[in-house]
């Protein structure tokens, strides 16, 4: 049932943090066969100081915009010498919604066989905590002391406009799927791209316990919805396939929203406006889902 | 005078040096505060360093010699190094309960519990650096009650608890003569690097079990071996034995995941300062 | 002998191909965008066995140059100005990560105003990013340089820029000699490279004492790679029959009293003025500096107490010419900027100029 590790413990990451949790879930899912390419983000600092490496798998650091080009020249060298495995891009979201979107949409476009995965915490959290194009509406960081008045955009989807073979969501709080979706993305040639919600607990303001309960709650009140896109056919996935369903209601977003310290100063009126862009989403998604 | 802070990420080491290098200078000295950034995370080691002068400070390097010498982190008082370059006129102040033979002259407090009790705890972890501040009125640090919390309120508001940990820090500190031996370190070797590749290893981060607060404990008559902890475990530190879960507590960092998905509420908080912990 | 009319591009590209290339990725840009059509054409043709990515700016194409060339290939690209401009960051990020690419530059102005035409301040003023950088001064030295560069970066871990005048020589069509390269050059064997069976983190942080460490590694490269050129070079005439310098050449030396230093075209085209001077009775002499990174600072003893006049085809507000400035370094010398900008060289404007400074 245990598979060898490929995250070893005793990594400078910070504690309760979803990057290093699903990264050690992702490696696991590909038995060590991957090398992966890590942009500018946490995890860079994670993997911790030459002449040491927190990960028992080959790695190659990139420049922050730069990962999915990088991974682009990997892939072609481990198919010029004849070795089997995936080239993993492990990039945060400002290295995949905002500096890193040009050179990932150019792999995505020209269908380079490389599995990209976004773990997304909604910030810049190197840098300690400042707005992304992820970050939702209403939430604080160190560049939105009001709160943030844009509501993010969603990378998934413009990678659906890009016809890739393999879209996945995913979240910190149901690791098992992140582990099935992983293995069936590399069942899949081409690009492929897994994104997670991955809360940060010093960034999001909520205790270092609470990782899972956040990526579960972000689920189960339809803040965060858990998909995939095979060959262009959407469909939704564990709780959020139920939610869709309607076979259960979506928990109210304030359960969601009061345990973490960047909402703590949200009014009645940002709430609802929360709630207006959450339903946008799930009616957009219904939609695609229908539609074919 | 030069001061050297240690502690680690979260615990409010870089505005602990900030506050008082500013009440300093409200005093009518020059002051400098600077960090020194690793790429810490929270819980990882952090330094910085106040210089309080009459004269303009030109010094930009670091604090080899310090003539106070605070550690925010009671564990890392089990670091020798921690202490270099202490004289036989430094002062160390410690955030502990007890006294250490680290320096001639010690202050200290158990700032971490009087953190806990005032509620200043951030994701977790208790912010110590407060009632250090009071604590650190009991050194030779040339700055009065007054301005040092008038500086405090200044960067954490009025607000009851913070104006009482200082003062609990303040009144609870205590001053002792210890014995002292001056230590001396070597040189580290130089590292060389030609191509920049490194090799894996565990604890990149060091013996990650010293950033704990709390420690998980495996209640075996509860389990029943879901393996949830293990799972979730972000430094997979959890690993599954012929006698049940065993943690490796080298390197639990003590997030406490572990107990807060297990169904079977089979994982116990159990402190590690020696401070009651809020049940699970 | 296999000789082809072959533009400075065409033959960037051949060379890429004869010097077992594995690995492209690129984009367009004026006047280098031959240089890729070419190789997109060799390979879809079968002709040559390389993998063409066309990426979708210069910061990916170096990017995943960087990438194939840490997982074993021999790895090409090709830009101009705002391309060169744009890989900034990657110009160091290959250094530092000890990645032997070869580009190919061919020199153009940076806008605004928009300008296509020849300027060298695009590669010079990026010599500060640790690259070898060599400067033609004929399409066949293009050809030539690429191979040899080749045989320095991959021994000495450092990436090359080949550069060459926009249009001037990168359009300009000569009969090329393209000689087959297999024995000068072979399959690339690199000294390290990704695996996904060897679990190595390359560029993870490294600290002050790693840093200076790396630094100084990649100095002693620079240093290593001046002693193995002229060896390079010798082999490369065995293989070819071609002797093709890559520090730097000399014409008219031995008497002269004066010596005018250029790189590029304009120094093929000073050879002339060199004549010109001449017949007209100044002493003068011409010393081409080929290789700008390595640079060959034994140039000083060459130079001795001539009397110096440096030619740049780059102007830099503040500082003037950075040819100038790298060899007033060494001798005290006399600017002179030219064709900036695209401006056309000729050797009676070079002459001319001369005059005119040695009158002043």
């Amino acid at each position: 049932m245990i598979e060898p590790e490929y995250f070893l413990p005793g990594s400078a990451a910070c504690h309760g943090c979803p990057a290093a949790m699903c990264l050690r879930v992702i490696l696991r899912a590909l038995e060590g066969k991957a090398v992966v390419v890590v942009p500018a983000s946490c995890s860079s600092v994670i993997t911790g100081v030459y002449p040491h490496s927190a990960l028992n798998v080959p790695v190659f650091n990139s420049a922050f915009a730069a990962s999915a080009a990088v991974a682009t020249g990997i892939r072609a060298g481990l198919d010029f010498y004849g070795e089997e495995g995936e080239v993993v891009v492990w990039a945060g979201d400002g290295g995949t919604y905002d500096i890193g979107l040009q050179s990932l949409s150019g792999a995505a476009e020209r269908g380079e066989d490389i599995l990209y995965i976004c773990y997304n915490n909604e910030m810049y959290s190197n840098t300690g905590v400042q707005r992304s194009g992820a970050t939702p509406y209403g939430a604080w960081t160190t560049t939105t002391v009001g709160g943030k008045r844009e509501h993010r955009k969603d990378v998934a989807e413009i990678l659906m406009a890009h016809n890739v073979p393999y879209i996945a969501t995913a979240s910190a709080g149901f690791l098992n799927d992140l582990y099935n979706k992983v293995r069936k993305a590399r069942e899949i040639e081409g690009f492929r791209y897994i994104e997670i919600l991955a809360p940060c607990p010093p960034g999001w303001r909520f205790p270092m316990d609470k990782t899972v309960e956040m990526g579960r709650l972000a689920v189960e009140t339809g803040m965060w919805i858990l998909y995939e896109v095979v060959e262009g056919k959407m469909r939704f996935t564990g709780l959020s396939k139920v939610i869709a369903e309607g076979k259960r209601k979506m928990k109210d977003i304030k359960e969601y929203l009061k345990l973490q310290g960047r909402f703590s100063h949200l009014s009645e009126e940002d709430i609802r406006e929360i709630e207006r862009y959450r339903d946008r989403r799930w009616e957009f998604l219904k939609r695609r889902a229908n539609e074919l | 005078m030069e001061i050297r802070i240690h502690g680690r990420g979260g615990q409010g080491v870089v505005t602990m040096s900030k506050i008082i290098a500013e009440a300093a200078n409200l005093e009518g000295y020059f002051s400098q505060s600077m960090p020194f950034y690793g790429a810490e995370r929270r819980g990882a080691p952090v330094v910085s360093f106040t210089r309080i002068s009459e004269d303009p400070i030109y010094r930009t390097s670091q604090v080899y010699y310090p003539d106070i010498l605070i550690v925010l982190d009671p564990i890392l008082i089990n670091f020798p190094e921690v202490f270099s370059g202490l004289g036989e006129s430094s002062i160390a102040v410690l955030n502990s309960g007890s006294s250490a033979d680290v320096a001639k002259k010690v202050v200290f407090v158990d700032a971490t519990r009087i953190a806990i009790e005032h509620g200043l705890v951030v994701a977790g972890m208790p912010v110590p650096n407060v009632p250090m501040l009071g604590a650190l009125l009991s050194s030779e640090i040339p700055i009065s009650y007054k301005t040092m919390l008038e500086v405090v309120q200044k960067h954490f508001g009025a607000d009851e608890r913070i104006v009482s940990s200082f003062n609990e820090g303040y009144k609870g500190a205590r001053r002792k003569t210890c014995r002292f031996t001056k230590m001396h370190f070597g040189h580290k070797g130089v590292m060389e690097c030609e191509i920049p590749i490194s090799t894996p290893s565990k604890g990149v981060a060091g013996r990650t079990g010293l950033w704990r607060v709390v420690k998980p404990v495996v209640d075996s008559e509860r389990c029943n071996g879901c393996m949830s902890c293990w799972l979730h475990c972000p430094e997979g530190v959890i690993v599954e034995t012929e006698e049940g879960i065993e943690i490796d507590y080298a390197y639990c960092k003590g997030c406490m995941i572990c107990s807060s998905v297990c169904p079977k509420n089979a994982i116990k908080h159990e402190s590690e300062m020696g401070v009651v912990q809020h049940a699970h | 002998m296999l000789i082809k009319m072959l533009t400075g591009n065409q033959a960037a590209a051949f060379a890429a191909m004869n010097s077992m290339v594995r690995f492209v990725a690129a984009y367009p840009i004026t006047p280098a965008t031959p240089v890729i059509e070419t190789i997109s054409k060799l390979v879809e043709e079968g002709i040559m066995e390389a993998k063409f990515v066309p990426v979708e700016s210069e910061h990916s194409a170096m990017a995943a140059c960087i990438g194939a060339s840490a997982a074993g290939l021999r790895t090409f690209t090709a830009t101009s100005s705002h391309g060169l401009a744009y890989m900034h960051e990657m110009l160091h990020w290959a250094v530092n990560a000890r990645t032997p690419v070869v580009m190919v530059v061919a020199n153009r102005a940076i806008g605004p105003g928009w300008n296509i035409w020849s300027d060298l301040s695009d590669s010079l003023s990026q010599r500060d990013t640790g690259w070898l950088q060599f400067y033609c001064s004929s399409v066949q030295e293009i050809y030539d340089t690429i191979a040899m560069s080749y045989r320095v970066a991959e021994d000495v871990m450092v990436p090359a820029m080949v550069c060459y005048d926009g249009f001037v020589l990168s359009h300009t069509s000569v009969p090329v000699e393209i000689t087959p390269l297999e024995g000068f050059i072979n399959e690339y064997q690199p000294k390290w490279r990704i695996s996904i069976e060897k679990p190595l983190t390359h560029g993870n942080i490294l600290p002050p004492d790693a840093y200076i460490s790396l630094r100084k590694a990649i100095h002693k490269a620079h240093r290593k790679a001046l002693e193995l050129i002229p060896e390079i070079e010798e082999e490369f005439f065995d293989h070819t029959g071609r002797s093709t310098p890559m520090l730097y050449e000399t014409y008219r030396f031995e008497d002269a009293e004066e010596v005018l230093v250029a790189v590029g075209a304009v120094a093929s085209e000073a050879r002339i003025a060199v004549d010109i001077l001449r017949s007209a009775g100044v002493k003068v002499g011409l010393l081409r500096l080929k290789s700008f990174r390595p640079f060959p600072s034994q140039i000083r003893r060459t130079l001795g107490d001539r009397k110096v006049t440096v030619i740049d085809r780059d102007f830099i507000p503040g500082v003037g010419g950075i040819v100038y400035q790298e060899i007033s370094n060494l001798v005290q010398s006399d600017s002179m900027i030219l064709g900036v900008g695209g401006a056309d060289v000729t050797a009676e404007m070079i002459a001319e100029a001369f005059t005119k400074l040695v009158e002043v």
